[in-house]
């Protein structure tokens, strides 16, 4: 079977008044259908910048300079505005971290829910509330038809997620891409959402790309895992052998720097020196070798992607020298 | 609660602060916010208390008005067995008590003047307060700098310059200037990368035990506060529904709200994937008109008619000694809940345990039986 999605060498630079910025860097992953795929990283290793190039939303300054996107076998990057937006809000769509600003504050939500429905699947204006307080029931929104009627600003940041939930599954996406949809909720709220997420996306067989910085969300939701880092997708693996069994310096450090509820009074975190470098094009070789503890000459020449078997790939040679001792020993 | 040489430093009771909502034609008060209201606990010196809920529950206030950057509505807050409130008129001894109280704000980027330099930034208070002299200014900075695990060179930059995570050394930097014992620490590691947070984190607990801070570590991320409190308090809509020892409040919640607030914590572990959790339906009410009675009943799945009708004070649960780490430098701190009915359930199943979270990592933990003692209402 074909990849749902299947991105190859994706390259995107964003040019600004000092030069250009290689902000993701080849990146090549897939997605098949009813999959969730998890994109971790700290800020700005690129994984938004990802997802904005898949949907051709990267905006003034950014381009994709080298690569393919294949969505159901369709080069989404050779296609014209007016092709994308018959597949965009439609077959692919996303949410982003804030849906305060995702939210066009002069319309009502019952305006906003029925435009995209009404485009896409071309039904009458009646038909089309009818089709939105249904979407609006089954996110969870108490008393959907008053909701149509409500301007975004009057509701808490729960609900608009919901709503915006409700627009991205309007005409049922093959593709969901979530750009931190939980980031800007608290707990109980996120726990909410992302139960949602996980129901609608079950029940409809839809595939999800969940963008996060946060480990707990990724190991609850995740099928497939890719961990990004300055650009560059240094590791990927099924969710259950990434978090037993992480190759990458980098992704163990990530794992063991998160202090969780459980922790025992005497847990020491163990924080990872330095911090992401500011500008990578100037690096040849491993991106973290400089906050690496087992890097060595090695690290500097370019990194391939390694195989460790069950799709599982990682780019660090240590790894990959070790590849038979124990993850720990690298 | 204490023993005598265990005075808390800080001691809050009754702590309310309400802000007044404007409207009408002639403007007038028309209601109010009741951002904390009726709060009391007390943090013995060189310990932490962290104080968790959702957002406009009122932790951040609390925490504002442990500073002085707010007045409190009613109630008193005492450092050191004063009150702060009786201190107020004396202006040279308030001064002198608000380098005591320090405060590290949540976002990094707007709490440093953008227009002055780091050493500008360290030296004006200290040289205000004649902690240092003009001579030796240079000095007590670089050592304060090296207590942070910043270069020397960072001196003569501006905010600007520096990432989020030398930003919030340098704002931890300048609160422990003018040699503190009590720092508020409001959401430090919220707005930093995972990767950063665990710095910060780590500085803080390494600093606390190196200079025998005493801090209120405010913060949503539930993790972070597990790691450096001794005491954790859980809010709602500006009330306290559960304190006690760290480990107590999360690995054993009795509180309603508490259990739900932890269930919806992601746990880093991929067995846990198809869990599933109960979780809480609706959200936070409004803190103008809060619900009568208990303030978390209309979203409890365990209310009962009494609880819409009375407001549920806090009621001891146990007498056991928690903190199986530093047992002797910690005072005993009692678990307390406000909620009647999960203590009567609790009593009424005696042999049985406090109702256990099923992390497979908390499996380790040994069950213990709940010795019961009369609560106090």
């Amino acid at each position: 079977m074909p990849h749902l999605l299947e991105v190859k060498d994706l390259t995107t630079v964003f040019t600004g008044d000092y030069g250009k910025t290689i902000s993701v860097d080849h990146v090549s992953f897939h997605v098949d259908p009813g999959e969730v795929v998890c994109i971790v990283g700290e800020s700005g290793c690129g994984k938004s910048v990802t997802s904005l190039s898949i949907m051709g939303l990267l905006g003034k300054g950014g381009a994709v300079v080298d690569g393919s996107v294949l969505f159901d076998s369709k080069n989404l990057l050779s296609m014209s505005e007016k092709e994308l937006d018959r597949i965009r809000g439609d077959e692919l769509t996303m949410i982003f971290q804030d849906p305060l600003t995702s939210l066009n504050p002069v319309f009502t939500v019952g305006n906003q829910i029925t435009e995209s429905i009404r485009t896409h699947m071309h039904l009458s204006k009646e038909e089309a509330r009818l089709r939105a307080i249904d979407l609006l029931a089954k996110v969870g929104m108490p008393d959907p038809e008053s909701m149509l009627r409500k301007y975004p600003h009057t509701l808490s940041g729960g609900m608009r997620q919901r709503v915006m939930i409700a627009m991205a599954l309007s005409c049922n996406p093959k593709l969901l891409i979530a750009d931190e949809p939980t980031t800007a909720l608290d707990v109980t709220i996120q726990a909410q959402i992302m139960n949602l997420l996980r129901d609608l996306q079950r029940e409809k067989g839809m595939a999800m790309i969940l963008i996060t910085h946060d480990i707990g969300l990724v190991a609850n939701t995740a099928d497939r895992v890719l961990v990004m880092y300055a650009g560059q997708i240094i590791e990927g693996a099924d969710a259950k052998e990434l978090f037993a069994h992480p190759k990458h310096p980098y992704t163990q450090a990530l794992l063991n720097t998160v202090p969780t509820i459980l922790d025992d009074a005497d847990r020491q975190l163990t924080a990872i020196p330095g911090m992401v470098p500011e500008s990578y094009d100037g690096i040849t070789g491993c991106r973290f070798a400089d906050r690496c503890p087992y890097a060595c000459e090695k690290c500097g020449r370019p990194q391939d992607n390694y195989e460790f078997g069950n799709g599982h790939t990682a780019r660090c040679i240590v790894a990959h020298v070790n590849k038979n001792t124990a993850p720990e020993k690298i | 609660m204490t023993d005598a040489k265990n005075i808390p430093l800080i001691e809050v009771h009754n702590l309310k602060k309400y802000y007044p909502i404007k409207g009408g034609v002639i403007t007038h008060t028309t209601g109010h916010i009741k951002a904390v209201d009726g709060v009391s606990f007390s943090i013995p010196k060189g310990q932490t208390l962290g104080l968790v809920g959702e957002s406009g529950c009122g932790k951040s206030t609390i925490g504002r008005q442990l500073v002085g950057l707010e007045t409190p509505t009613e109630g008193t807050i005492c450092y050191n067995g004063c009150d702060l409130a009786a201190i107020k008129k004396d202006k040279k001894q308030l001064r002198q008590i608000r380098t005591k109280l320090q405060m590290v704000f949540q976002d990094p980027y707007s709490s440093l003047n953008p227009r002055k330099h780091i050493f500008e930034i360290l030296s004006q208070p200290m040289l205000y307060h004649h902690i240092s002299t003009k001579a030796s200014v240079e000095q007590d900075i670089l050592k304060l700098l090296d207590m942070v695990g910043l270069p020397k060179t960072v001196l003569g930059r501006y905010p600007h310059e520096f990432s989020g995570g030398q930003r919030q050394r340098i704002a931890i930097a300048k609160a422990l200037s003018l040699n503190p014992e009590f720092i508020v620490c409001d959401e430090p590691v919220s707005a930093l990368d995972v990767s950063i947070q665990a710095q910060i984190l780590n500085l803080l607990k390494e600093l606390q035990k190196e200079l025998g801070l005493t801090l209120l570590f405010v913060g949503h991320g539930l993790g972070a506060v597990n790691y450096v409190s001794d005491q954790i308090a859980v809010m709602y809509l500006g009330k306290i529904v559960e304190i006690g020892a760290a480990k107590e409040v999360f690995r054993h919640p009795v509180h309603p709200y508490t259990k739900a607030l932890l269930e919806a914590v992601p746990i880093p572990d991929t067995a846990q994937k198809d869990k599933e959790r109960r979780l809480l339906q609706g959200e936070i009410g409004s803190n103008t008109n809060p619900p009568a009675g208990c303030r978390f009943h209309n979203r409890c799945p365990y209310a009962a008619e009494r609880c819409a009708q009375e407001m549920p004070e806090l009621m001891e649960i146990s007498s056991r000694l928690q903190p199986e780490t530093s047992a002797n430098e910690n005072p005993r701190c009692t678990h307390k809940t406000a909620c009647p009915i999960m203590l009567e359930n609790m009593r009424n199943t005696k042999d049985s345990t406090i109702p256990k979270m099923t992390q497979s990592t908390a499996d380790s933990v040994a069950t213990e039986n709940i010795q019961e003692e009369e609560a106090h209402g």
